[in-house]
C-alpha cells in the first residue's frame, strides 16, 4: 500500500495550493471581477425586487400611461412612493418596478434551466464516461440525434407543444442543455478515467463509488462551472426570444422578453420603452460571458 | 466516404422525425382536443383525430408517416388545410435569402475585422474590435434588429419598416427590405468570426514559416493576407457550418420582427397553433439542411487540409 501514499499525498497538497493560485489568477483579470460585481448587483436586485420596487409591477394607472422618465405619478396616495424612475408603460405600470420583477423571472428561468439540465446530465455523463461500453455508445448516439436539430427550433418546438408558460420554458431549455452537459461531463470523465491516479486506484481495488465522488467529481467541477456560467447566458437569451414570441412567460407577468415585445409594438411613438429590457438582457449576458471567460482562463491555466 | 456520411443521414433523420412524433405524446390531455383548440366544435375534433390518425397507436402511425413522406407527401396543415409541401415551397426562398445573405455579409465584415485585429494585436484597433465582438455575442440578434429598425426606419426613415417584396417585382425595394434583417442576423456571426479569425491568425503567426517570411522582409500585412489566412480557413469553415444551423433558429425571431413571410415565421405560427403536420415537415427540413452544410464544410476542410481524417470529428 505504499503506492497509494506516494501517489495521493502530493496531489492533495497540489489542490490546496491550486485553489489560492486560481483565485489570484481570477482576481487579476479586471474585466472578470467587474463582471462578477455586476452580476452580484443584478442578482441582488432580482432577489430583493419586492423590497426595492416602489410600485406594484402589475398595478395599472391608465391616466398616466407612457409617463416620461422620473415623472410624478397621478394617483393621490402616490406621493409616498415617489416617482416613476423609468416612466410608465402603455397601461401606466411603473417600468422600473416591472424591470426588477422581470429580472427575477428571467434569471429564474435561465439559471433554473441550467441547474435542471446539470442535475439530469450528471448521472448520465458520469456513467457513460466512467463505464464506457454499450451504455456510453447509446447515450452518445441519442445526444448526436438531439444535437442535430437546430438549437432554437428544438426549444421552440418543445415549449410550443407543452404550451406557453414559464414552467414549460424551463423544461424546454433544460432539455436543450442536457445533451450538451452530458457530452462535456463524459469527455472530462473519460480523460480522468485514463489518468494514472484513477488507474492505480482501480488496480488496488478502490470502490468505483469512492473514486467517482472523491476524485472525479471535484476534478470535473471547474470545466462545469465555466460551462454553467456561459450556458446561463445562452439560456437567458433564449428565454428572451421565447417570451418575445409569446411562447414563454405569459403576460401580465413581466420578463425581459415580454417587456421587450410590449415595447416593440409601440416603437414608433414611444421608442424609449425598448431601452430598459434590452439593456438588461445585454448587460446580464455580457457579464455572464466575461465572467465565464475569466473563470476559464483562471481555472484553465493550471490544468 | 462521402457516400457513407450521406447514408449516416438516414438513421438520424428517422430518429429526429420520430422524436418530433413523440412530442404528441407530451400534449396535455386528449391530443385531438388540444390540437383542435380551445373552443373547437365536436366535428372539428373528429376531423383532427382523423387527419392525424390519432386513434391508431404511435408506432404504426409513424411508419405510415415515413412511408408517405418518402413519396413526398407530408400531409396537410391543420389550419390552412394546404399541403405541407406547398406551404414550405412558398416560403423557403425567403429564409434561404436571409441565411445566405447573412453568411456573405458576415464573411465580408467579420474576416477583415479579425485580420485587422490580428495585424494590430494588443494595440487599440484590436482592443476596440475585441470589445465590440464580446458585445456582439451578448446582444441577441433580434435586439440588434429592433435597434436597427429604430435607427434606419423610425429615425432616419431611409429604409422600410418591415415586409417583403419579391426580387422579380421590385429589385430596389427587395434589397431595401432585406438589408436590415440580414444585418441583424449577421451580428453574432460577425462577432464570432472576427474572434476566431484573430486567434487563429495569432496562433499561426508564431510558426516557423511565418518567421521565415518575416526574415525575408515581407510586410506584416502581406504575411497575414497571404500566408496566415490559409491556416485560419479551417476554424472559419467550422463556424460557418454551425452558423447555418443556428441561422434557422435565428430566422424565427428575425422574420417575426421584420414581418417576412418565411419558414421561421411559419414555424412560429405552426407552434402557436400546434399545427403538428406542418412542424413535422419543417423541422426535419431544417435538420437536413444543417447536416448537409456540415458535410459540405467537412469536405472543403478536408480538401484544404488533407492531413485531417475525413471521418474524424
Amino acid at each position: 500500500m505504499t503506492l497509494e501514499v506516494v501517489v495521493q499525498e502530493p496531489i492533495i497538497e497540489e489542490y490546496e495550493r491550486l485553489g489560492g493560485r486560481r483565485l489570484r489568477a481570477f482576481l487579476r483579470n479586471k474585466p472578470a471581477v467587474v463582471a462578477v460585481a455586476m452580476l452580484t448587483f443584478i442578482i441582488f436586485s432580482a432577489v430583493f425586487a419586492s423590497l426595492i420596487a416602489p410600485f406594484d409591477p402589475s398595478e395599472t394607472d391608465l391616466m398616466n400611461a407612457f409617463a416620461k422618465l422620473g415623472s410624478h405619478c397621478s394617483t393621490p396616495d402616490c406621493q409616498l412612493v415617489g416617482r416613476h424612475l423609468l416612466g410608465t408603460d402603455n397601461l401606466g405600470r411603473d417600468v422600473f418596478s416591472r424591470l426588477l420583477f422581470a429580472t427575477r423571472i428571467s434569471l429564474f428561468v435561465g439559471f433554473g434551466a441550467v441547474v435542471a439540465a446539470l442535475t439530469l446530465a450528471l448521472p448520465f455523463g458520469l456513467i457513460a464516461g466512467y463505464l464506457g461500453g454499450k451504455m456510453d455508445w447509446l447515450v452518445m448516439r441519442i445526444i448526436d440525434i438531439i444535437l442535430s436539430i437546430p438549437p432554437l427550433i428544438l426549444v421552440f418546438a418543445i415549449a410550443g407543444v407543452l404550451g406557453a408558460s414559464m414552467k414549460n420554458a424551463i423544461i424546454a431549455l433544460g432539455i436543450f442543455f442536457t445533451p450538451l452537459f452530458i457530452r462535456l461531463i463524459r469527455s472530462e470523465v473519460v480523460n480522468l478515467r485514463n489518468s494514472q491516479l484513477v488507474e492505480t486506484e482501480r488496480a488496488i481495488g478502490v470502490p468505483d463509488r469512492y473514486i467517482l465522488v472523491r476524485h472525479i467529481l471535484p476534478n470535473i467541477a471547474s470545466p462545469l462551472i465555466v460551462q454553467v456560467s456561459l450556458s446561463a447566458g445562452t439560456a437567458i437569451l433564449a428565454e428572451a426570444s421565447l417570451s418575445f414570441l409569446g411562447l414563454g412567460v405569459q403576460p401580465p407577468s413581466a420578463s425581459w422578453g415580454t417587456m421587450l415585445q410590449n415595447a416593440f409594438e409601440r416603437i414608433v411613438q414611444h421608442w424609449w420603452m425598448i431601452l430598459p429590457s434590452s439593456l438588461a438582457i445585454a448587460m446580464t449576458v455580457f457579464a455572464l460571458n466575461v465572467a465565464g471567460d475569466g473563470l476559464r482562463d483562471a481555472l484553465g491555466k493550471v490544468r | 466516404m462521402i457516400v457513407r456520411r450521406l447514408l449516416a443521414l438516414v438513421p438520424i433523420m428517422l430518429a429526429v422525425t420520430f422524436l418530433i412524433f413523440l412530442l404528441t405524446a407530451f400534449l396535455p390531455g386528449d391530443e385531438a382536443v388540444t390540437l383542435a383548440g380551445e373552443n373547437a366544435s365536436a366535428e372539428r375534433i373528429v376531423e383532427v383525430r382523423e387527419a392525424l390518425n390519432l386513434d391508431r397507436p404511435m408506432i404504426p402511425r409513424y411508419v405510415d408517416w415515413v412511408e408517405r413522406a418518402a413519396k413526398g407527401d407530408l400531409g396537410r396543415s391543420l389550419f390552412t388545410n394546404q399541403k405541407v409541401v406547398t406551404e414550405i415551397a412558398a416560403r423557403w426562398i425567403i429564409t434561404l435569402q436571409l441565411v445566405i445573405g447573412s453568411l456573405i455579409f458576415s464573411l465580408l465584415i467579420g474576416i477583415p475585422i479579425g485580420m485587422i485585429a490580428a495585424r494590430f494585436r494588443g494595440r487599440w484597433p484590436d482592443r476596440v474590435f475585441t470589445l465590440m465582438s464580446s458585445v456582439g455575442v451578448s446582444v441577441p440578434s433580434f435586439v440588434i434588429g429592433i435597434y436597427l429598425m429604430l435607427l434606419f426606419a423610425v429615425w432616419l426613415g431611409i429604409l422600410p419598416f418591415a415586409g417583403y417584396v419579391p426580387f422579380s417585382e421590385d429589385p430596389a425595394q427587395w434589397a431595401k427590405q432585406l438589408i436590415l434583417p440580414i444585418a441583424a442576423m449577421s451580428s453574432g456571426m460577425i462577432a464570432e468570426l472576427s474572434r476566431q479569425t484573430r486567434s487563429a491568425l495569432i496562433d499561426s503567426l508564431d510558426s516557423d514559416y511565418i518567421r521565415t517570411a518575416r526574415a525575408k522582409g515581407m510586410s506584416e500585412t502581406k504575411i497575414i493576407g497571404k500566408h496566415a489566412m490559409r491556416v485560419a480557413a479551417s476554424p472559419v469553415l467550422s463556424i460557418v457550418s454551425v452558423h447555418v444551423a443556428r441561422a434557422f433558429g435565428g430566422a424565427i425571431v428575425i422574420e417575426r420582427i421584420f414581418a417576412l413571410p418565411g419558414l421561421g415565421a411559419m414555424t412560429v405560427d405552426a407552434i402557436t397553433q400546434r399545427d403538428l403536420p406542418l412542424l413535422q415537415g419543417v423541422i426535419p427540413l431544417a435538420v437536413v439542411v444543417a447536416m448537409t452544410v456540415t458535410l459540405i464544410s467537412d469536405i472543403i476542410n478536408f480538401k484544404i487540409n488533407p492531413r485531417l481524417q475525413f471521418d474524424g470529428r
